[in-house]
């Protein structure tokens, strides 16, 4: 564990519509630090995800979530997202009649001014955006077609990691990144997440599979079942996870 | 005309296979309506005071009102003084108390109709009622339904043995007041069924009508009462045919679902009354009100109709969704060929909080027809959380007949979420070429397009029925491919 | 206190009218009165007057109309300004391009274009439509002859302000747009202010292949009283393509009612409308395919806060001989509001078999997964729902073909947005 704590979950409750769906989970993820979590669907990984992005609907009822030395949950999603937080989403979702363009310059913008810092004109907007476009091999064309619509599986989610570059967030949360995508395409998002890898910034994988990890080397990795963390370990335990399946871990664990 | 068109038009010119008269002796009310007939109806029910006094009160609001206007129908004024409205075989001694009492006559037009009636003999697990121009003549199975304590008999038998749950049920979904063919049927219904089924049972068997207007001059004025007490369940089917005459008789049913806290009634129509000759003769005139009331939460009432037969069909069978996360669903067939008219749909009322309502119609319209889908979905202030989807489509065989669609979507809570979407188009050439083709004679091909074009709702519709509204389907639409 | 709207004036303004000494007008007049005398002002028992009750609204004195909203300009167009229902020919250019003042045609017993006025698409039995025949006086005919083409765009300029404008029995305009075989125009009409009660009537004559947009910007006040009518007849090959924007009034309504009577007539029709409190928008469109071959599109969307109602009622009538026709409908809501109120009515009446026609309507409020998206990159709430209706409405204004008539409309979205910034912005 390094020096720094960027994030530290304690004893996390919170339902869905009624529904208990994390219980108890507790993680501390340290400054540039890759922590990877696995587990099997409707173990709450996804929960996880929109709990510490603040969505509707996803009500914590106990436990506390310290953010860079905040209080995470008192913060609405967009003050969450000018702290640092970036949630890559499994499902990015479409939107017509917003070119990509409008939209990340409205994003970039709106977190400068949520930091109190000065906002980019056009023209250095521009350079950045397609400078950091131009790495993640998003054409010009896409970034003039409405958010999202249209795209293919594996250029939604290179435009997620396009979105990651030019907000620079402090902890960027991978929501099943690896979801839809064939390997060439996973490769190059994968490339795109390594690029950004800092000292200062902290990733949280989330997958079903083992085989993101194999490009996204983590720290560390923890196995989720039934709303908390039941067993922790290096990237080997991926591995083993692999070979022996949920059932057998989650079996000894238990 | 293309020899498809033939081999259409042959099937289309099917004669109507219910028309024959059975030769029964029958005892009528005096013509005509007044205070006398009515009073006429209730005493050879022998209903209690407060019935009769239901009765006179609605018919004289009936006759302050006058005849909706709004359908797209047309048809001459209906002289109502010449009409009967109470015409009943002639009973033995009295009504019936057994299968071996009732007329033979009778039991040879229902097995005729393809509804035997003697149990050993009947589709198991559907109990049947049987209604005759203005009575029921047999209820079958009502002993075994009696063991889990469903009630299930004619209207007028209902009044006599629980008073108490037809007084309390009786008006609240369709008010006496409510429309000029509802509130006639108030004053002059005759029989028709009554169901109840009490709290948590599940009703072992489908519960069935089969309507039969026999006698000529004579309009048929049922009313039907179902009640599904808390988290009770029911499926109930209804069938209707006439004889095939020159002139046009009134067909004015009430219908009134009552569904409590996690209650749920399935609720399907095969409506083939006779439709008419080909030159546009004949045929029922159906004016139905149908409406559930989903009272408690959690209650669900779906309505499924074929409607095939009548000259004019007026019937919008709709769901109040009262209770919270109650549901409504409507699912329709409305075909119309030669001469018919069919202006039919449904009303989704979202008063509960988390109400949803689904409708699915399917309009078709061959020869002269013209038919009209006409529905209504309204959202309250109160209704948070309320989803509505609405599909209709509608296929037009032939370039003489017409298909409109009249949905009115009003909505008054920003949290409801409703969707609308309606196509119309023609049998597409493509689909039918593909099919033949492949050795798909044309009629087959055809039955087969329309068929999958009313999947949907043919699906929703109990085993026993399916069979035989597939079959009326084809035969009614494969005739009109020009 | 300012006077109500009285049946028995308007009939009585109408008996005098139709004694002007031009034959054919009295006479057209004379039938417009005897058939609106029949059927009075349109109530809600009318089925095309359901869900907007105009007797109603003109039975209410009329309050303080509030601050008025400028009128857009239109650059580089020529302009026919109208006061009150006035044309004041000094602040406009008619002459460049040929438009007649109606009173001008309205005085000449041998007129050409008796044959036209009144009898496009006519529609014997509407009574808004009577009223205004019978009581018209101001307006202007646009003829544009065969193979020309406008070079700059018509803008029709209504301003209303003042005690004038209030007159509860009200002004009735009468715009008559003829188009010859070919002939292009450009038509954009600017409202602003509070009529106690006005009536607008276009009558749009296109010749084969002629070409008319069309585009109506109503900005009114919060008193305005308006009901307006665009009737229609399209001839061979001809193309009416409009764009309607509504900030609706106390009482606002448009109907479109568009024959299009020969083969491979288009009409292609985009709405928005934004719909603050206390404010009602009436959007109704008949369009008649009779020829064959003959298409049309129609896309409204609309955003109502407060405590609003908009109303959407669309007919595609497909006649018996009108085979191939294809016809595509849509209608879409915003409701921010749990006072607003939204009815659709979307129709279809097709007697013609060989045919595609489709309606579809939504309603609901913004979608809450974009809006949480859009936060979760840092954007606050309020500017991800004017982002978000922004987006909505802009697919509309992307059908309007040029540029600056483009970024007119987006500037007003924009104008209301920042207007009724408070009750978009849902309160935390």
């Amino acid at each position: 564990m390094s020096e720094t704590v960027m994030l530290e979950i304690e004893d996390l409750h919170a339902t869905v519509q009624g529904k208990e769906i994390l219980k108890g989970l507790s993680l501390k993820v340290g400054s540039g630090e890759v922590h990877a979590i696995m587990g099997p669907n409707g173990a709450g990984k996804s929960t996880t995800s929109y709990t510490l992005a603040g969505r509707e609907g996803y009500d914590v009822t106990s436990g506390r979530v310290t953010f860079k030395g905040a209080d995470l949950l008192a913060l609405k999603p967009e003050e969450r997202a000018a702290k640092g937080i970036f949630l890559a989403f499994q499902y990015p979702l479409e939107i017509p009649g917003v070119s990509t363009l409008t939209f990340l310059k409205t994003a970039v913008n709106a977190q400068a001014k949520l930091r109190g810092e000065p906002p980019l004109d056009a023209a250095q907007f521009l350079r950045v955006a397609r400078e950091a476009a131009k790495m993640l091999n998003v054409s010009e064309d896409m970034l003039k077609r409405p958010l999202n619509v249209g795209f293919s599986g594996g250029e939604k989610k290179r435009n997620e990691v396009l979105q990651m570059a030019l907000l620079k967030p402090s902890l960027a949360i991978l929501d099943e990144t690896d979801s839809g995508l064939d390997i060439d395409a996973m490769k190059l998002v994968a490339e795109g997440v390594n690029a950004l890898r800092a000292p200062d910034r902290s990733f949280l994988v989330i997958t079903h599979y083992q085989r993101l990890l194999d490009y996204i080397v983590p720290d560390y990795v923890h196995i989720f079942a039934d709303g908390r963390i039941v067993r922790s370990g290096d990237k080997t335990l991926a591995l083993r996870l692999e070979e022996q399946g949920y059932d057998a871990l989650i079996g000894k664990a238990a | 005309m293309s020899q498809e068109a033939e081999t259409l038009q042959e099937l289309a010119d099917q004669k109507y296979k219910y028309g024959f008269v059975t030769d029964i002796e029958s005892e009528f009310a005096p013509k005509g309506l007044s205070e006398e007939v009515v009073r006429y109806i209730s005493k050879k029910k022998n209903e209690p005071d407060w019935m009769l006094d239901w009765r006179l009160s609605a018919y004289r609001r009936w006759l302050t009102m006058t005849e909706p206007k709004w359908a797209r129908v047309h048809y001459p004024p209906i002289d109502f003084q010449d009409a009967y409205y109470y015409a009943a075989p002639k009973p033995k001694d009295d009504t019936p108390k057994s299968l071996d009492e009732v007329d033979p006559e009778l039991l040879k037009t229902y097995e005729k109709l393809g509804i035997p009636l003697t149990e050993q003999k009947m589709l198991s697990g559907v109990a049947v009622d049987a209604v005759f121009d203005s009575v029921s003549v047999v209820t079958t199975f009502k002993a075994k339904l009696e063991e889990v304590g469903v009630i299930f008999c004619p209207i007028s038998e209902a009044l006599v043995k629980h008073p108490e749950l037809v007084r309390k049920y009786l008006g609240s979904v369709v008010p006496d007041t409510d429309n000029f063919y509802a509130t006639l049927n108030s004053a002059v219904f005759s029989d028709g069924s009554f169901v109840y089924i009490p709290e948590g049972v599940r009703c072992p068997m489908e519960l069935s009508t089969y309507f039969r207007i026999n006698a000529s001059k004579t309009g048929q004025f049922e009313r039907t009462l179902i009640i599904a007490d808390k988290g009770a369940y029911v499926s109930y089917l209804e069938g209707c045919t006439a004889p095939q005459r020159d002139e046009n008789q009134l067909h004015a049913a009430v219908v009134e679902l009552v569904a409590l806290d996690n209650a749920e009634i399935k609720y399907s129509t095969v409506q083939n009354w006779y439709p008419g000759d080909e030159n546009g003769r004949g045929g029922i005139y159906n004016f139905v009100t149908k409406r559930g009331d989903c009272r408690g939460v959690n209650s669900k009432i779906s309505w499924t109709q074929v409607e095939t037969g009548s000259a004019i069909t007026w019937k919008y069978p709709s769901c109040v969704l009262r209770g919270d996360n109650s549901v409504g669903e409507f699912y329709s067939i409305a075909i119309a060929n030669h001469y018919q008219q069919a202006d039919t749909g449904t009303k989704m009322i979202h008063l509960g909080r988390n109400t949803k309502s689904r409708i699915i119609s399917k309009g078709i319209s061959a020869g002269l027809a013209q038919n009209t889908y006409r529905g209504l979905v309204r959202v309250h202030q109160k209704a948070a959380g309320a989803r509505n989807f609405t599909q209709c489509d509608s296929l037009l065989l032939g370039s003489k007949c017409g298909a409109h669609t009249v949905p009115y979507i009003e909505s008054r809570n920003p949290t409801a979420i409703l969707e609308h979407e309606a196509t119309t188009s023609k049998i597409s050439d493509d689909q039918l070429f593909y099919c033949i083709s492949r050795g798909i004679d044309t009629e087959e091909a055809v039955a087969l397009i329309v068929n999958g074009f009313c999947r949907e709702v043919l699906q929703q519709l109990p085993m026993e029925f399916a069979v035989e509204a597939q079959k009326l389907v084809g035969i009614s639409l494969e005739g009109s491919v020009g | 206190m300012s006077e109500i709207t009285s049946l028995n004036r308007l009939l009585d303004r109408m008996a005098g009218f139709e004694r002007g000494g031009v034959p054919w007008l009295d006479a057209l007049r004379e039938e417009a009165r005897t058939l609106f005398a029949g059927s009075g002002l349109p109530t809600r028992r009318v089925e095309a007057w359901k869900y907007s009750d105009l007797a109603r609204a003109l039975a209410k004195a009329a309050e303080g109309s509030g601050p008025a909203r400028p009128a857009p300009e239109i650059p580089g167009a020529h302009v026919a300004l109208f006061e009150n229902g006035i044309l004041n020919e000094g602040q406009s250019t008619l002459a460049a391009i040929g438009a007649i003042p109606l009173r001008q045609v309205l005085a000449d017993p041998a007129t050409p274009f008796a044959k036209r006025i009144g009898h496009v698409n006519p529609q014997k039995n509407h009574a808004l439509l009577n009223l205004n025949t019978a009581l018209m006086e101001d307006g202007l005919v646009l003829h544009v002859p065969a193979g020309v083409s406008l070079p700059a765009p018509l803008h029709l300029r209504y301003d209303w302000a003042g005690k004038e404008a209030a007159d509860p029995d009200g002004r009735h305009l009468r715009i008559v747009l003829l188009l010859e075989e070919g002939a292009e125009a450009t038509v954009v009409e600017a409202h602003s202010g509070s009529p106690g009660f006005a009536t607008l009537v276009n009558e749009v004559h296109l010749a084969p292949k002629a070409k008319l947009t069309h585009l109506r910007f109503e900005r009114l006040g919060a008193a305005a009283r308006q009901s307006a009518v665009t009737l229609g007849e399209l001839f061979a090959a001809s193309s009416y393509k409009g764009f309607y924007f509504s900030e609706g009034g106390l009482f606002s309504r448009h109907e479109a009612l568009l024959e299009l009577r020969d083969q491979e007539a288009h009409a292609e029709i985009d709405g928005i409308y934004l719909v603050g409190d206390g404010r009602h928008c009436d959007n109704t469109t008949i369009l008649a395919h009779a020829g064959v071959n003959t298409s049309s599109q129609q896309s409204f969307r609309g955003v109502l806060a407060g405590d609003s109602r908009g109303v959407y009622q669309g007919c595609v009538r497909v006649l018996t001989d009108a085979q191939e026709t294809d016809a595509r409908q849509m209608s879409r809501t915003l409701l921010l509001s749990d006072r607003a109120e939204m009815a659709t009515k979307p129709e279809l009446e097709i007697l013609a078999d060989n045919v595609k026609c489709s309606h579809g309507s939504t309603a609901g409020e913004l979608d809450t997964a974009a809006l949480f998206f859009l936060r979760t990159r840092g954007i606050p709430e309020a500017d991800a729902r004017a982002l978000l209706i922004e987006a909505f409405l802009g697919e509309g204004i992307a059908t309007i073909a040029s540029e600056p008539l483009q970024n007119l409309a987006a500037g007003l979205v924009s104008d209301w947005l920042a207007f009724h910034a408070s009750e978009i912005a849902h309160a935390e």
